[in-house]
């Protein structure tokens, strides 16, 4: 049991992300994700998974479905919390898939990190839209040594903030099946 | 012990400190003692783009020459270049309001009186500012979240600051009125027929459309006046 443990934080660690090597690794697969876009024609839902194999390592979903849900997360029974992260996952990752494939002929730039505290990193990352510099940041907090995603700010719209109203607002209007079949509605088409 | 530890390190790796975030977020607000009547207008306008303006707009990109709608779209946005250099000057973004005056200079003297966007080709950046703009970069709050009918989210401070926008605009000196009015329409018209993938993805595809429009509205209008 020690053993397999033991391997599980060093396969874990293995994958980790340092501060040192986060801009180079978002721009790395920002442009691999924009060529996966331009070349997928109309097959979006493929296109979508090779982006998310990007990523996949960087983004805690477990943590933004939370943090989405705020307090009424407490509220929801195991099988719940099970069921909700998975549909907010999905939706997530339709989301972003689509606004990279409105976007897919500009070029994204990482321009620079700030870290803000020290488990804080934001790491900003622009495009020109029109004549207009657009900015994504990307907002990075530290687990063990380890630097995840926990929230991206587009054109300055936190999209976790946005979550918490959207997901509140339904809840106090309405259940959790409620919540859970309007998320489960938006999927790759 | 040794386990205990092991186990509590492992999971260390999915568990974060929830109470820091909820910190960060806790600190939003927006005002919206409206929502009721905002979400009906919302759902008008819903209704608006899906029956009337997207069906019109998808026809008239569709027989419009490319180079029309550019064109059109470039002369309206340059007509707003001395707005916005007003607006950024108000607000003290110096070189915001050079980028204007250039790009302004630029498109008016090479791009054939506004038509062609020469200035983006050339890599002179544009930079958003209105009365609405100007008032929050000076502290004024933004009071109410206001949905307003065709126009979409707004707020109190910016509803009030539309005629500004409207008495800047050249076109609004047109005479008769109604031919001003129909000027200023089909610019306002032309523009959104580029948005319109963006506004599908939007209005079609968001779990709860209404509270995501206002806080993007909000927070974007922030983000645009620091």
């Amino acid at each position: 049991m020690r053993k397999i443990l033991l391997l599980l934080i060093v396969a874990l660690s293995a994958f980790a992300l340092h501060l040192d090597e986060i801009e180079n690794f978002m721009q790395k697969n920002i442009d691999e994700s924009l060529k996966i876009l331009q070349n997928a024609k109309d097959d979006k839902k493929s296109a979508a998974q090779d982006i998310f194999k990007l990523f996949d390592g960087v983004f805690d979903y477990e943590l933004m479905a939370k943090l989405s849900l705020s307090k009424y997360y407490q509220k929801l029974s195991q099988d719940e919390v099970a069921e909700f992260n998975k549909a907010f996952e999905a939706s997530l990752k339709k989301s972003f898939t689509d606004k990279l494939e409105l976007y897919k002929d500009q070029v994204l730039k990482v321009e620079s990190g700030e870290r803000k505290n020290e488990k804080r990193y934001f790491l900003t990352s622009s495009m020109m839209v029109d004549g207009e510099k657009k900015f994504i940041v990307f907002k990075f907090y530290k687990e063990n040594d380890e630097w995840l995603i926990y929230d991206v700010d587009v054109l300055g719209v936190s999209i976790i903030q946005t979550y918490r109203s959207q997901f509140g607002d339904i809840l106090e209007n309405g259940t959790f099946k409620d919540l859970l079949s309007k998320l489960n509605d938006i999927i790759i088409k | 012990m040794k386990k205990v530890l092991i186990l509590l390190l492992f999971f260390g790796f999915a568990f974060a400190n929830v109470d820091e975030f909820e910190a960060e977020y806790g600190q939003y607000e927006v005002s919206d003692p409206l929502s009721g009547y905002n979400k009906m207008i919302t759902e008008f306008n819903v209704g608006l783009y899906t029956y009337v303006m997207r069906p019109v707009l998808k026809g008239y990109n569709a027989v419009t020459p490319s180079f029309v709608r550019s064109g059109v779209r470039n002369f309206f946005d340059n007509l707003l270049a001395p707005f916005r250099f007003v607006g950024n000057v108000l607000q003290f973004k110096f070189d915001n309001a050079g980028d204007e005056f250039k790009r302004f200079l630029a498109n008016s003297i090479m791009g054939f009186g506004g038509l062609r966007d020469i200035a983006t080709e050339m890599g002179i950046e544009k930079h958003p500012a209105d009365l609405g703009l100007v008032l929050a970069h000076w502290g004024v709050g933004e009071g109410f979240h206001l949905v307003l009918p065709i126009l979409g989210p707004s707020n109190l401070r910016d509803t009030l600051s539309l005629p500004a926008l409207w008495y800047a605009t050249p076109t609004a000196y047109i005479e008769p009125d109604y031919a001003s009015f129909l000027v200023g329409a089909y610019g306002f018209v032309n523009e959104l027929s580029f948005h319109l993938d963006e506004i599908d993805e939007i209005y079609y595809n968001t779990p709860n459309l209404y509270p995501f429009l206002r806080d993007a509205y909000e927070q974007r209008r922030k983000e645009l006046s620091k």
